[in-house]
């Protein structure tokens, strides 16, 4: 069977009609990974459970069982936790390390019925816009495999692109799931800050980190999102039920653009997309203002105190006791040292030290007291905004997909998600969609549009999402 | 300004061992990047400093225990260094 293009709805279709069964659908969707796979490497691993989750999923199906996500393909990337499976987070120093529980949202996907393909490749903990910082080597971008697929989470979007999953997972800390998505042309949705468990997702900055889907159409990110949201008692961060009053979204929505925001850096291509695809916004009825957001310019300085701050201290407990990686030094805390120098990379041992230092005493007030002040700010920002508009656009990355090696220096790779931080930095919901390509040495690139709600404002994201897609 | 020496304190406090090379590599690098958040410096910092961030964490009460031992054996599998049932790790004292 081909398995190009198949989205949920359509796999859904040709599954309750019987016209294939799961294990022939991830058949082939495993031969398709094992052509497409040697040249993109989207996937660290393929399970080797694949076709035994299917054979469970065709006996949901013959029992007369039928729900959204039964018997669909998915792929996961190498920071979410599946019970007896290896999971490094893309470093070294979990080599050869096996979950022990299930995380949250995998448990919540299996009663669904979804079956889990395999893991993909990833920025070392998760920390990178391009996952050529991946210990296991560089994941290429589909569309042309000279350049990166974004990241952090760019196994899960090219996996996803180059049709080797029909959805996939991803995290976004500052953009991990919107940028790539952009970069690999597919839709990649930043759900709203504690909508989604963070239980057995590898932490890298707490108070940002949230999981979310990749999926090649609108309606299949919110199949996906329905499964895996809700409040979980092992993560104490998800919003309660109680707590959780949706937005509905209108027929007919405002929409807000930060000019002064978005004019910065901007690739000339990329606005003429991004005002075309507004304008094709405007036809369908919805209302286009521009609006002012003067503190959002500091999103991506307060994001990077607070993100190596909670990540170094999230980190230190890999240290060779009682997981993955251990080398033997002279005595125990050489033994720490050793371990940590052998198995974190070059980016990871950057925002260590960079947030060991924001957070040591005398610095303290100046970076990290500063960065919380401006968050603050940027959130009030963001809640006034939405007082006058349901949702504000953005292109999601300045440029197209980069060529490897383009952005050598860190700062330069940090700019690349100069959009997609301050949702992460204000807690609220953010969505990237397919808007169209430019053509650069003879290949044609995707670009993404953003869209930002108000918290629990999915619905909001869904349905303009789907007036750029024409879904 | 951030110094060698700087560079080597850091590493000591995060436990990561670094080689002199790669301490000069490291200053040339992280100092663009603190240079850039020094822009928070110039953030209106009239208003009273927050004392604690926007994210609260709210403890769950304790109760339905899983069974003892259910898990123990697959912890402890995950051990880089083990005794019996112990973790191994070098002399403390």
């Amino acid at each position: 069977m081909n398995v190009s293009d198949l989205t949920i709805k359509k796999t859904r279709e040709l599954l309750d009609k019987k016209e294939v069964s799961v294990v022939e659908l991830v058949q082939a969707h495993l031969d398709h990974i094992k052509k497409k796979n040697p040249d993109i490497f989207a996937y660290l691993e393929v399970y080797d459970d694949a076709l035994e989750q299917a054979r469970i999923a065709d006996k949901r199906i013959a029992m007369g069982e039928t729900s959204p996500l039964l018997g669909i393909p998915i792929a996961m990337k190498d920071n979410i936790l599946r019970k007896g499976f290896t999971v490094t987070a893309g470093s070294k120093i979990l080599e050869g390390y096996r979950a022990t529980y299930n995380a949250t949202v995998v448990n919540r996907l299996s009663e669904a019925g979804a079956v889990f393909l395999g893991r993909t490749n990833c920025d070392e903990f998760a920390m990178g816009s391009s996952t050529e910082n991946s210990a296991w080597g560089r994941t290429k971008n589909p569309h042309d495999t000279k350049r990166v697929p974004g990241g952090s989470s760019g196994g899960s979007a090219a996996s996803v692109a180059m049709d080797g999953a029909v959805a996939a997972l991803g995290s976004d800390t500052g953009g991990s799931i919107r940028q790539p998505a952009a970069f690999c042309g597919v839709v990649g949705l930043k759900p709203t800050y504690g909508s989604v468990s963070r239980n057995g997702l590898i932490a890298m900055g707490s108070s940002l980190d949230v999981i979310g889907p990749f999926a090649k159409s609108v309606s299949d990110a919110e199949s996906m999102f329905d499964v895996i949201k809700g409040h979980d008692v092992l993560d104490s961060t998800t919003i309660p039920e109680h707590m959780r009053t949706e937005r509905k979204a209108k027929t007919h929505l405002t929409v807000g653009v930060p000019r002064a925001f978005v004019e910065q850096g901007l690739d000339p291509e990329v606005a003429k997309n991004f005002e075309a695809t507004l304008k094709k916004l405007s036809d369908q009825g919805h209302a286009l203002v521009d609006i002012d957001l003067p503190t959002i310019g500091y999103s991506l300085a307060a994001y990077y105190v607070i993100m190596p701050a909670e990540a170094s201290t999230n980190l230190a407990r890999f240290d060779g006791v009682r997981y993955g990686l251990y080398k033997s030094g002279k005595d125990r805390i050489d033994d720490y040292k050793q371990t940590r120098g052998a198995g974190f990379g070059p980016e990871v041992r950057r925002r260590i030290l960079l947030g060991t230092y924001v957070l040591s005493a005398g610095y303290y007030d100046a970076y990290y007291g500063k960065a919380v002040q401006a968050q603050r700010k940027i959130s009030d920002e963001f809640n006034r905004a939405f007082q006058s508009v349901d949702a504000i656009a953005t292109p999601t990355t300045p440029t197209p997909a980069f060529a490897f090696d383009e952005k050598s220096d860190p700062l330069s790779m940090y700019l690349a998600d100069i959009f997609t931080v301050p949702a992460n930095i204000a807690g609220i919901p953010a969505i990237s969609v397919p808007s169209g390509e430019v053509v650069r040495d003879d290949s044609k690139l995707p670009l993404g549009i953003q869209f930002m709600a108000p918290k629990l404002g999915e619905s909001i994201l869904f349905t303009l999402g789907r007036s750029v897609t024409g879904e | 300004m951030i110094e060698k020496r700087d560079i080597h304190k850091l590493a000591d406090l995060a436990l990561l061992f670094v080689t002199d090379a790669e301490v000069e590599k490291l200053q040339k690098e992280i100092e663009p990047v603190l240079d850039y958040v020094s822009e928070l410096q110039k953030f209106a910092g009239k208003e009273e400093m927050p004392k604690e961030g926007v994210v609260h964490t709210i403890m769950r009460d304790d109760g339905e225990p899983h069974e003892s031992g259910m898990y123990t054996e697959g912890l402890l599998g995950e051990l880089p260094q083990r005794e019996g049932e112990y973790m191994k790790v070098k002399k403390i004292l």
